[in-house]
């Protein structure tokens, strides 16, 4: 445990909900995770496609094809994150958790209507300024809630603060 | 017990020696000394032989003159040499004999070498050495050049996981920077709220704490 984790400020606070500034912090890591999963993919096809032409050759996709790829792959890998363990990766390196709003874990299909939500209403985030719960729009929708969680507590599991 | 009768055997020879080059030596000084005698002291009762064999007697020497003083040194030279030869003789049959039977290691295991260290006036000594002479004398490129570097620092490098050195740092640094990053976040997080707050005119913190879950 380093310095930082180690002051009890920053022990008070894992567990409660975050706010609009590390949530966003963790979107835009998950934007840059995103894109380099989009090259890789393209990567990856190209490799297939290789074993059969014997040629290896990057293909730029159309506009037609590469959004819905792009938003399918983004849909994926966001509720693969919430759903299996509640963080993606951006929010693994901010110390964040998507949780239920009692503090248990999201299920798989919670998880990937989460991300639908977001895919399909981004700015809700945004709302997490307003909310006196500090939750988005699709929080509010999916009740669950993002929370501090620097992986103190066993397994990584957020227990709600007494009282 | 053979080492006991091996030892008088040894000391019976080396006495025995000893005794007949003393004997020896003493017979020839006595032969000198007769000589030197009948040299100075011709036979005054022996009849002069007569006639044309008659040889002429050797001078006397008569007491206080310069023959007799050198009859004197000559007896003296030759006793003195044939003592000395003895002595020297025994020496050389005794001395090695000797030495065989003194226990170098027990004597030197007597010795305080502490104590004979502790006289030894140590400090005086090397201050008196002028370093800066002695190395002026060492030629540090050929004796550099005698060094394996490469082998040193290959087996200096054997001893240091650098590998870990360098995971444990950068992990390290990566977590402190992280953890900066996020009690930065945690800030800004507190920052937009209690602007948005103000702006709205809220008082009172916000319900950031999960709800317990019903028993």
């Amino acid at each position: 445990m380093t310095l930082a984790s180690s002051t009890p400020a920053v022990r008070a606070r894992q567990g409660m909900r975050a706010g609009l500034a590390s949530r966003l912090s963790s979107a835009a890591i998950d934007v840059i995770v995103w894109i380099f999963l989009m090259i890789g993919l393209v990567i990856l096809v190209a490799g297939i496609r290789a074993l059969f032409t014997g040629t290896f050759e990057l293909e730029v996709y159309s506009e037609e094809t590469r959004g819905p790829v792009a938003t399918l792959v983004l849909l994926a890998y966001l509720a693969y994150g919430w759903g299996l363990n509640g963080r993606t990766v951006g929010m693994v390196l901010m110390g964040l958790r998507a949780v239920g709003r009692d503090g248990s874990d999201l299920s798989p299909w919670r998880g990937f209507w989460r991300a639908a939500l977001y895919l399909i209403f981004l700015p809700g985030i945004l709302w997490v300024l307003v909310s006196r719960k500090n939750a988005s729009i699709q929080d509010l929708l999916l009740r669950t809630a993002v929370v501090y969680d620097w992986g103190h507590t066993s397994g990584g599991h957020v227990r709600p603060p007494p009282g | 017990m053979g080492g006991v009768a091996e030892a008088r055997n040894s000391r019976q020879g080396v006495a025995a020696v000893s005794a007949r080059m003393v004997a020896d030596a003493v017979d020839a000084a006595l032969l000198d000394l007769a000589e030197a005698l009948h040299t100075e002291r011709p036979d005054a009762a022996a009849p002069a032989p007569a006639g044309p064999e008659r040889q002429e007697p050797p001078p006397r020497a008569v007491p206080g003159t310069p023959a007799a003083g050198a009859a004197a040194r000559t007896l003296t030279g030759a006793g003195t040499r044939a003592v000395a030869e003895a002595a020297a003789a025994i020496a050389a049959a005794i001395v090695p004999a000797v030495v065989e039977r003194i226990d170098v290691n027990a004597l030197i295991g007597r010795v305080d070498v502490e104590a004979v260290v502790a006289r030894v006036p140590v400090d005086e000594i090397v201050a008196r050495i002028d370093l800066n002479r002695v190395l002026a004398t060492v030629d540090v490129d050929e004796l550099v050049g005698r060094v394996d570097i490469a082998a040193v620092a290959r087996e200096a490098l054997e001893g240091i996981d650098i590998g870990e050195i360098v995971q444990e740092s950068t992990a390290g640094i990566a977590t402190d920077t992280m953890e900066a990053v996020r009690v930065q976040a945690m800030n800004a997080d507190d920052l937009l709220a209690r602007i948005v707050d103000r702006l709205l005119g809220r008082r009172g913190p916000r319900h950031v704490a999960l709800e317990r879950r019903a028993p």
